[in-house]
């Protein structure tokens, strides 16, 4: 690691919506973008290039957040090769559509769990002790309407987010007055978002939707602009942070109203 | 582009006085409202900032009705309106259940929860009316609300009835404004305030000084709001709780 390294904000979950437009944001605030993802090489390599092309830094990992080690070996070796972890942006969804009890596998609960609660246990393990010895980091946390609320055929989403809403809240109260701001960012509607959403429900049905309710409407969630608050709240001052905040479309039904 | 014009009823040292410097900051012009407005630091706005001044008890219909036909005469019809008091009368604090005097729980309830109603009311109708922006936005309202909206706490048995009340409504307003381009908001500030004193420290009337930034700054809460009227209407926050990194929730 240089003597110059820049701070790094680390995605894990950096697909073409959130994560890596997040990422990219960060970018442009100087901080080295470090996007992680399973899958699609040729995909995360586009995100990193977009990044460079625009004038930021960025590198790129594939990461299984399931695998044993995996992610405090990437942790230890970001650190050790590229530079402080000041941000991290964990945005690992867990949504596997919904499913009657009988129709959810014992096998699929886990999986959400493994993705939704314990990699947040996981990656906090391993960047609190280093963000505490250096008494600042930010945690930002991509959640979902199913961390406030268990809608039918959502058992293993809404326990796996239900799960990571109470872990924030615990880290809140180990790490915020060591000075670390993790935040729990519930995406309370759609998100325009080709990896996510555009392959749960197709490129056909995706452009259908963005044709009725996103593009001009606005009622689908721009990661552009979720972006924004994403850097506002790693630029909140320690005097006022939030640790939670809920984002939907104007056009929305909010959650409690479901 | 012109300017947006931002009304802040409820006006004092704190959130009020930090919003008014950073949207006139801005490039906003900005109306203060308060019931008593001859305070050196509402002086100081107008006089610093050319922040205008009004007189109005947000509890009385008439005179909050009155207050946005003034406005809308003096500088135009706002974008942002900041609803703002507290509205505990000094015989409430730290009252039992059992010893609050009900006259001063309703005045309580008519300060804080009543007058949000009337300012939502009249900020809603004028808020329609306006054009929407670029992004489709007719304007944005702001609650500031308080732990109490949160939780109850012993001895404060009024100020969590007003407290939840402010919620409930900017909810339900949430629900029928947001879809018609209006961004409502509502602030619990779980901590207390600690604002810019003359010797630079910063504290709070009871709480003393604050130490390492436990207390809120007021002005960072206002880059906050500022940060919610700014917001794409693709990704609109309701509720945003802020609190010092060592308070403990």
């Amino acid at each position: 690691m240089s003597s110059q390294a820049l701070p790094v904000c680390l995605v894990v979950g950096a697909g073409a919506g959130i994560g890596g437009t997040v990422g990219g944001r960060f970018a442009r605030e100087g901080y080295h973008a470090v996007l992680c993802r399973r899958t699609d090489l040729d995909g995360l390599n586009r995100l990193v290039d977009a990044i460079k092309s625009d004038g930021g830094v960025a590198t790129g990992f594939l990461l299984d957040a399931v695998a044993p080690g995996s992610i405090e070996d990437r942790v230890a070796a970001v650190e050790a090769e590229i530079g402080p972890i000041e941000i991290v942006v964990y945005n690992l969804g867990a949504q596997i559509g919904d499913r009657s009890l009988r129709d959810t596998s014992a096998k699929a609960f886990e999986t959400g769990w493994r993705l939704g609660t314990f990699g947040l246990f996981r990656l906090a393990q391993a960047v609190c002790p280093r963000m505490e010895a250096r008494g600042k980091g930010t945690i930002l946390v991509t959640s979902s309407t199913a961390s406030v609320r268990g809608n039918g055929g959502q058992h293993s989403h809404a326990a796996a987010m239900g799960g990571r809403r109470m872990l924030c809240q615990t880290l809140n109260a180990e790490f915020a007055p060591k000075g670390i701001h993790v935040a729990h960012i519930v995406i309370d509607g759609a998100v325009d978002a080709p990896d996510t959403l555009g392959k749960m429900l197709g490129p056909e049905k995706f452009e259908q939707l963005r044709e009725a309710r996103g593009k001009e409407h606005d009622g689908l969630m721009l990661p552009a602009q979720i972006a924004e608050t994403y850097v506002h709240l790693a630029k909140q001052h320690r005097s006022t942070w939030t640790h939670e905040i809920d984002l939907r479309a104007f056009s929305d039904r909010p959650w409690w109203n479901h | 582009m012109p300017q947006d014009i931002a009304i802040i009823v409820g006006g004092g040292p704190g959130i009020s006085a930090s919003c008014a410097r950073l949207f006139t900051q801005s490039g906003m012009r900005v109306a203060v409202a308060a019931r008593t407005p001859d305070k050196p630091v509402l002086r100081d706005l107008q006089a610093a900032h050319g922040v205008r001044l009004y007189t109005c008890d947000a509890a009385e219909p008439a005179a909050v009705e009155r207050l946005f036909q003034d406005v809308v005469r003096d500088l135009g019809a706002p974008r942002l309106v900041v609803h703002n008091i507290d509205g505990r009368v000094p015989g409430i604090f730290r009252k039992g259940l059992a010893e609050a005097d009900p006259e001063l729980a309703l005045a309580t309830l008519r300060n804080a929860a009543f007058s949000a109603f009337l300012v939502g009311q009249q900020a809603a109708r004028l808020l329609c009316a306006n054009e929407p922006d670029a992004n489709g936005v007719r304007g944005t309202i702001i609650f500031t609300n308080a732990s109490a909206a949160l939780k109850g706490f012993p001895g404060s048995g009024a100020f969590a009835m007003a407290c939840h009340a402010k919620s409930g409504l900017a909810q339900s307003m949430a629900r029928e404004l947001m879809p018609q381009g209006i961004h409502v908001a509502n602030v619990p500030i779980d901590a207390a305030i600690g604002w810019r004193q003359e010797d630079g420290s910063r504290a709070h009337r009871l709480a003393g000084t604050s130490v390492d930034d436990n207390m809120a700054d007021p002005d960072r809460i206002a880059e906050t709001y500022l940060q919610l009227h700014r917001q794409h209407r693709s990704t609109w926050a309701f509720e945003v709780v802020l609190r010092p990194w060592v308070e403990r929730w």
